[in-house]
């Protein structure tokens, strides 16, 4: 697989750099670059996976206030992304910190689902082992 | 080639989702699991070496047209874009932002979906190549 992947979601939060630091904390990912533009961050393109490796994904982060704002203050899930870790146990035990994490039986094995703490408003992720497709 | 990072796209009407994207985009459709009322309740595309999934939640899911905001954008790389914006246009697809050349390199054009999802399809800069 090439080193960067054809199709790439871009996730929207109000703030971006306390996000990315609350994705790479909670879920391992890899900040690849923090692009900020008057003290504002902006920009981060985060990764999962090393250059090289047969599997590796990247997601970017970007600030959106008012649309990310509009969006939660509904009940359900707009959209989102799903990250496939070897390891969801770990994922599990590791409970990001003020973050709803919700274990539920699935195909596979467990998943969790987390969304971000209060404060850090944006799409969830849904982390699955990496078998179940 | 394992993608492990994907987006997955909610949609009111997922059976009509995977015709557009599929005519307007050129995904090609790898998985429809419908449910017993008949819904799709999980798909799966591929564009190149990427791949979405997409879902129909019911239950009184309201799309990002419908609600007026949405927190994801899909950014996708293809061949030509030119060609793709064009493609997307004879689709019907509401064209957002003409093709451009960016200051990082890469050329891109913005499209929403007919309900309301934001698409970014770009070309590599020669800086990624």
């Amino acid at each position: 697989m090439p080193e960067f992947p054809t199709v790439v979601p871009m996730l929207s939060y109000e703030h971006v750099g306390a996000a990315a630091d609350w994705l790479v904390l909670a879920f391992g990912l890899e900040e690849v670059e923090r692009i900020a533009e008057d003290g504002v961050v902006g920009h981060v393109p985060l990764r999962l996976g090393q250059p090289g490796e047969t599997s590796v994904s990247q997601a970017r982060l970007r600030r959106e206030s008012d649309a990310a704002a509009r969006t939660d203050g509904v009940p359900w899930v707009v959209d989102g992304g799903r990250a496939q870790v070897d390891d969801v146990e770990a994922a599990l035990r590791a409970r990001p910190p003020g973050g709803r994490a919700n274990p539920v039986g699935a195909r596979g094995g467990p998943r969790l689902t987390v969304v971000p703490r209060r404060g850090l408003r944006g799409p969830p992720l849904d982390v699955r082992p990496a078998d179940v497709t | 080639m394992t993608q492990i990072i994907t987006p997955y796209l909610l949609y009111e009407d997922a059976a009509a989702a995977l015709d557009f994207l599929s005519r307007a985009f050129g995904f090609t459709e790898t998985m429809r699991l419908p449910s017993p009322d008949g819904r799709v309740a999980h798909a799966e595309m591929e564009l190149g070496e990427g791949m979405i999934m997409l879902g129909q939640p019911g239950n009184g899911y309201r799309n990002p047209a419908r609600l007026g905001a949405t927190t994801v954008l899909m950014y996708a790389y293809v061949e030509d874009v030119d060609a793709h914006c064009a493609r997307a246009r004879e689709a019907g697809a509401e064209i957002v932002e003409e093709p451009a050349d960016q200051e990082y390199g890469d050329r891109r054009y913005r499209v929403r979906d007919p309900e309301g999802h934001d698409w970014y399809f770009a070309e590599r800069s020669a800086r990624d190549a």
